[in-house]
């Protein structure tokens, strides 16, 4: 069972830092006077602001330094002579336990925070900003919470006709190597949803991923239908060409015609039509130079008892 | 080995994870930069490990049903790709370490290859 308590360690994990730190952050420069740094301090009740130069953060000053300005008689003097130079900082897209770790081990009171490529600062976080964003985000999960209840998983025993066919269709953009993959990773969670069993999801992953990279890498693009019965689920991949020259040796494995950029992307190993083979239990492929390459793939559901 | 043990092996930075994901237990591993040499396999690892940085690294992880992704040698990943982990529930980390010190870290910890058996076999 999962307890609250899991629920909010997963919380942590999820959000970034990004997603809790304060955004508008109010800073000083390090020529500014320390009685300019008071009255911001004093009238935006704040701990501790970051020193920026440019669009650098030169370092931080807090309520502590300016106490030990003022304890020091609280003459003329600038920020920078008394700021903490190349301060700790966090990183945005750092994950929210990392933040709440630093805290521990630093015991600092606020941490900067810093995209991670520009190395602008973006942003300031501290242990309350932790607090209230993982209350807002259980909150969040909460509301959603019954809208997950629902799962599709009992489809095909509630829903009554003599013969249930769903058909889904995905359109696949050729050489689009950022969202290849997509249509497969889709239909791995709609089936999970349908309820069939892991292992059927599984094949069907891969001999519809494998099928959806060849269409990304070697043609410009086509239609992924899926079509689910009781029985059986039908993959059918079609592109507009260029056609495979000999599909005898395109099934042989380590046989490939990729490019070297496709290698380069981890992919073209020669491996992608055998391997749907393996995992499907009937494959056909038709292809001609003009009407393209139509790919169809079946794998047999069985049932519940059979695995 | 835990999930979160094997971070801690690696000193590896976790960009996405759940809390029950880190308590799975892993005792295979893959490491390769080839995503169509590991979806052949007949056996799923529990990890792998992989110095190619990019989106198919994940969609053939979650696809294949692999629980965890490394990048090794300091590769970053970008935020669509963490993003798309999430969205895959696929746990995605990166370590400093090279692919081969990685390996050698985790083996010593117990982690084995998906197809040692295979491999012992055709060696005499």
């Amino acid at each position: 069972m999962e307890t609250r308590f899991d629920k909010t360690a997963e919380i942590l994990f999820e959000l970034k830092v990004e997603d809790a730190m304060k955004k508008d952050v109010i800073t000083v420069g390090p020529g500014d006077t320390m009685t300019m740094l008071n009255e911001a301090m004093s009238k935006h009740r704040l701990s501790g602001v970051p020193v920026i130069e440019g669009d650098r953060l030169a370092g931080i000053i807090s309520i502590s330094d300016l106490i030990a300005w003022l304890m020091s008689g609280g003459k003329d003097s600038l920020v920078k002579d008394w700021m903490v130079k190349e301060p700790q900082c966090l990183f945005s897209d750092q994950p929210l336990i990392h933040a709440i770790k630093r805290f521990d081990q630093l015991r600092f009171g606020r941490f900067p925070v810093l995209d991670r490529e520009s190395g602008k600062l973006v942003g300031i976080i501290t242990n309350g900003d932790i607090i209230l964003g993982t209350l807002r985000k259980l909150e969040h999960e909460y509301n959603e919470e019954e809208v997950r209840q629902y799962r599709a998983s009992h489809f095909f025993q509630d829903i009554n006709a003599d013969r249930i066919d769903l058909s889904l269709s995905f359109t696949i953009a050729g050489k689009d190597f950022e969202n290849a993959g997509n249509a497969s990773t889709t239909m791995k969670k709609n089936l999970k949803r349908l309820g069939i069993r892991p292992e059927i999801i599984r094949r069907t992953a891969i001999a519809s991923y494998e099928a959806e990279m060849n269409m990304v890498i070697y043609t410009s693009g086509g239609t992924m239908t899926f079509n689910i019965d009781s029985e059986k689920i039908r993959i059918v991949a079609k592109d507009s060409g260029p056609g495979i020259e000999n599909i005898e040796l395109a099934m042989q494995e380590g046989y490939t015609t990729a490019e070297p950029w496709v290698r380069e992307l981890g992919f073209g190993a020669g491996m992608g039509l055998p391997n749907i083979k393996k995992c499907s239990d009937f494959m056909d492929i038709q292809s001609t130079p003009v009407t393209g390459t139509t790919v169809t793939i079946e794998i047999i559901i069985g049932a519940d008892n059979e695995a | 080995m835990i999930l979160q043990e094997a971070i801690a092996i690696l000193e590896a930075e976790a960009h996405y994870s759940k809390a029950h994901q880190l308590k799975e237990v892993i005792r295979t591993a893959r490491a390769s930069d080839f995503m169509s040499e590991v979806l052949i396999e007949d056996s799923v690892p529990d990890i792998l490990l992989t110095g190619l940085c990019n989106a198919q690294v994940i969609r053939t992880a979650s696809v294949f049903g692999i629980k965890a992704v490394i990048f090794v040698r300091g590769k970053l990943a970008s935020r669509q790709m963490i993003d798309l982990a999430v969205q895959e529930n696929v746990v995605l980390m990166c370590t400093d370490y090279s692919l081969y010190t990685s390996c050698g870290k985790l083996y010593s910890h117990g982690i084995r290859g998906v197809t040692e058996k295979k491999e012992k076999s055709v060696s005499k």
